[in-house]
């Protein structure tokens, strides 16, 4: 898994490549933490180059929703697809987040 | 055609169960689009039995691999299917009496408890579970 870090504007956007499992998430959350101070914390997850999620990886998105809100921010997120955008579905996380289909339409926000 | 694997039932060894179901699907047939789906049902059952069915000592956990023609197939559907047989030897656990999770639920209180198993159940075909001689199996199907 490959994570950048970009800030643009009020808004930190984060964008996550390959498999977000048990193995990685604690790599996406180390990761993470390097923006959590920032108040409101507003992050845009770009998640088209991700291919692969598991709940490991849903815990630490849902750990990062919550960090954001507590902020009065937000997290939403652009460019799922395929098995991300079903595992987010049967999850119930379709309807706890916004969605987009591009990081510039989530900035636009 | 049935092939098994025995490894520790550890979390962090969910990849080497991966690879080794990634071979037997490309044998038995099975199509590119349902091996992310293996791979979830994998690393989600493969950490539940280490910390569930072994809660304090270590132990062991088998997947098997097997495809199922027409006629073994379950409730007479026609399809041919690709299963996959976890077996571990620890407390009796039954993965389809776990409590689902609220969906409904806000951000706020919204914990990830039982996620796990709610997508193995979701990606599933068909799934049974079976304890017998000290032995948990649970088997997922796939139709392919």
């Amino acid at each position: 898994m490959d994570i950048t870090n970009e800030q643009r504007g009020d808004w930190q956007i984060m964008t996550v490549h390959g498999r977000l499992d048990a193995a990685t998430a604690p790599d996406f959350d180390k990761s993470f933490q390097t923006i959590q101070d920032v108040v409101p914390l507003k992050v845009a997850l770009d998640l088209a180059g991700l291919e692969y999620i598991s709940s490991a990886g849903l815990r630490s998105i849902l750990a990062a929703g919550k960090k954001a809100h507590a902020s009065s921010g937000k997290i939403v997120f652009a460019g799922l697809a395929g098995m991300v955008e079903e595992v987010f579905r049967v999850s119930g996380f379709t309807a706890m987040f916004e969605f987009y289909s591009s990081v510039d339409e989530a900035v636009a926000s | 055609m049935e092939s098994s694997l025995i490894i520790p039932a550890e979390a962090e060894r969910f990849r080497e169960a991966c690879t080794f179901v990634r071979s037997c699907a490309a044998e038995c047939g099975a199509p590119e689009s349902l091996l992310q789906k293996l791979d979830l049902v994998i690393e989600e059952l493969v950490i539940n039995i280490a910390s569930y069915a072994y809660p304090e000592e270590a132990g062991k956990v088998e997947i098997r691999c097997l495809r199922e023609t027409a006629s073994a197939a379950q409730n007479g559907k026609p399809d041919s299917l690709f299963c996959l047989c976890f077996c571990d030897w620890g407390v009796a656990f039954n993965p389809l009496q776990s409590p689902r999770p609220d969906m409904e639920i806000d951000l706020h209180r919204r914990n990830i408890g039982g996620l796990g198993l709610h997508l193995v159940l979701e990606m599933a075909d068909t799934c049974a579970y079976e304890r017998r001689n000290g032995m948990n199996e649970f088997k997922v199907c796939f139709e392919i």
